[in-house]
């Protein structure tokens, strides 16, 4: 099982778009090997400074932040796919 | 137009930091800089304000120096109208719009500090509000003034990220946060379309 954290804020319009294209890959590997979170930054800011999120939207998996600025579709699923091996 | 040069810059200054492709970063910035040093934090912050200041006063300045001798009160109905309508938009659409970075500009700009990379880039959403202060200062013809409303701009855009650093973010002021950014852009629809009413 893979842990995907999205790190979004409201009114960011372009994390809204990057939340639609990138849960449909997690979906698309389905929810037994992908536990799929959306974070507010400004309701768990503490948590996102820890991890060193800089931007929205960012992307941590496992709990480590693995993207900082919006991946393309095929770059998350190739990442998962890799720790799902 | 000196009195409505420096009152526009004061208020789409402030109006930027909350513009949702804003507010995410420098709150981060903010919280960080809370958790670091005095002395840490008070250099963030110097990077970041005075950065900030150069790059919005020489904009300004070099609108002014460029001039523009009038705008008929058609075409400034037209921009504010088109730039009120496209925050209106951005709550539906999005709008791939990349930020002004202007520290790529500067040799190993990787090394930067974040305070210097934040001064020196211009989020997307903030770009209209910039646009306006630039045609007003361009409009005066006054290089001097531009620059003070550069400095006013930067401070105002600046000035929320400070209070932040200074006092930390407790729960009320994250919910308020998460508030303004969720209306900020129809605020600012309105003040640019009320503007253009007026006009």
């Amino acid at each position: 099982m893979v842990k995907v954290e999205v790190f979004s804020s409201p009114g960011c319009a372009k994390c809204a778009q990057a939340k639609t294209v990138l849960k449909a890959v997690a979906t698309e590997l389905g929810p037994d090997k992908v536990n799929w979170r959306e974070v507010n930054i400004l309701e768990e800011i503490d948590y996102a400074v820890e991890l060193g999120v800089m931007a929205t939207p960012a992307i941590a998996i496992n709990g480590k932040l693995i993207f900082v600025a919006l991946p393309s579709a095929a770059k998350l699923r190739g990442e998962l796919l890799n720790r799902l091996g | 137009m000196n009195t409505i040069l420096f009152s526009t810059a004061a208020v789409l200054g402030l109006l930027a930091f909350f513009e949702p492709c804003a507010i995410a970063t420098h709150t981060l910035f903010a919280v960080r800089a809370n958790h670091d040093t005095a002395r840490q934090r008070w250099l963030a912050l110097l990077h970041l304000i005075v950065s900030r200041t150069i790059l919005l006063s020489t904009l300004f300045g070099v609108a002014a120096w460029m001039g523009l001798t009038a705008i008929s009160q058609y075409q400034a109905l037209v921009m504010l109208g088109v730039i009120g309508s496209i925050y209106l938009l951005t709550r539906k659409i999005y709008l791939p719009v990349p930020h002004l970075e202007f520290f790529r500009l500067l040799p190993n700009h990787a090394r930067l500090s974040q305070g210097l990379k934040l001064g020196l880039t211009l989020p997307a959403c903030t770009l209209p509000l910039v646009a306006v202060v630039g045609v007003i200062a361009a409009l005066t013809q006054q290089p001097v003034t531009a620059l003070v409303a550069g400095c006013i701009f930067a401070g105002m855009f600046s000035l929320p990220t400070l209070w932040s650093s200074v006092h930390g973010l407790d729960a009320a002021h994250r919910s308020f946060l998460g508030k303004a950014a969720a209306v900020s852009p129809y605020i600012t629809t309105l003040l640019l379309w009320g503007a253009a009413l007026m006009i």
